[in-house]
């Protein structure tokens, strides 16, 4: 069963997207914050992570940058998932190899198919 | 609205973003659950629970465009108006999206809505949300001004090197003296359209202008009124691998 983190700061979207993804079939951990989610992301190793960017106590950039310093870790494939509509995050994404950027509202069977097509081939596909 | 301080040093434009952020925090939040009872995740609905459910998404995604629409007047009245993202665009796929978005509010007022699209018809770098928005500010309008029972046409075809979209509904037409200012921001707004801020027909303007195409109203002989939108194309061939931006693609 994949592993899947999910960091978001909205109670209510992360329940949702929780709801949504073990319906699929998809062992499911959350965090409320980046600090949160460094942490669990170190224990856990998930395969994917879906990070918000905008949220108390650490974005979703920083909790990726702070991933690839340690160089013990394998690159986790993560999906950016965002209210902000600033186009220089869709640019900070791609530039930390971010495997799919979504705004909120975000399409929920679209998200799914994104998450799956990311895991399908194993996180070291992604080192 | 020009983007000076407001007091304790925000501007304008933080406060609209901050503003469209905060809106479209609790917008996905709703969307994701009624997503969730749509797709019978938490069992199946009887017929009358999946029709309030395609209600509460279609509200939402009106509700979005607002949002949306809030946050690109604020790039228009500040002139950071910009091709966001260009992607080649096949456009009879964003018209059947955005027949799809609309298609609720048609049936729920009863008006009838046709379509007709030229297949394979690309633009060869565009804004793909920027030009849906602007369909569906189109059709929005149309069905705001159309009664019960009447019709709305929606239209794209090649017309030498451009593709046109031809909206047209059975309303009440434009006022001969509405014609030439109904892309006027203040003018519009003095105009009753049903509802609205009155603003949509100027972000279209500039969203059609931004993609190097036109926009033109017109009242039918018949009654009514159609609006035309002209973009610069190229060829169907060139439209192989148009990306999609709600597929979450970078």
């Amino acid at each position: 069963m994949k592993k899947v983190l999910i960091v978001e700061d909205d109670k209510n979207i992360n329940k949702a997207l929780g709801i949504r993804l073990r319906a699929a079939g998809y062992q499911v951990s959350s965090a409320e914050d980046g600090y949160m989610g460094l942490s669990k992301a170190v224990q856990e190793r998930p395969d994917i992570m879906v990070l918000d960017i905008s949220m108390p106590a650490g974005d979703g950039f920083s909790v990726v940058e702070r991933l690839r310093e340690n160089t013990d870790l394998p690159k986790i494939p993560f999906i950016i998932l965002t209210a902000s509509k600033r186009p220089e995050f869709r640019q900070m994404a791609r530039d930390l190899g971010a495997t799919a950027y979504f705004e909120k509202p975000y399409e929920s069977g679209a998200l799914l198919d994104a998450i799956q097509d990311a895991v399908a081939g194993g996180w070291q596909l992604q080192v | 609205m020009d983007g000076r301080s407001l007091e304790h040093g925000l501007g304008w434009s933080d406060l609209v973003e901050h503003v469209v952020h905060e809106v479209r925090k609790p917008l996905a939040a709703n969307k994701a659950y009624a997503e969730i009872l749509a797709d019978d995740v938490s069992g199946p609905l009887n017929p009358a629970q999946r029709e309030h459910v395609e209600t509460i998404l279609s509200s939402n995604a009106r509700l979005e465009q607002q949002v949306d629409s809030l946050y690109e007047l604020l790039a228009v009245f500040l002139g950071r108006e910009r091709i966001d993202q260009a992607e080649q665009l096949d456009l009879s796929q964003l018209c059947h999206r955005v027949q799809g978005l609309l298609s609720k509010a048609f049936e729920d007022k009863g008006v009838r809505i046709s379509a007709r699209f030229q297949e394979g018809l690309c633009l060869p770098a565009a804004d793909e949300m920027r030009l849906q928005r602007t369909l569906w500010r189109l059709l929005d309008n149309a069905l705001r001004v159309s009664e019960p029972g009447s019709h709305v046409q929606l239209e794209l075809e090649q017309v030498d090197d451009r593709a046109v979209f031809t909206v047209e509904d059975e309303g009440p037409g434009f006022a001969p003296e509405a014609k030439s200012q109904c892309f006027d921001l203040v003018r519009q707004r003095e105009r009753p359209m049903g509802g609205g801020v009155g603003v949509s027909l100027h972000l279209c303007r500039a969203a059609v202008e931004a993609h190097g195409g036109d926009i033109v109203v017109t009242n039918k002989s018949c009654g009514g009124a159609k609006v035309t939108l002209e973009l610069p194309m190229v060829s169907p061939e060139a439209c192989a691998h148009t990306s999609q931006r709600a597929d979450g693609t970078l």
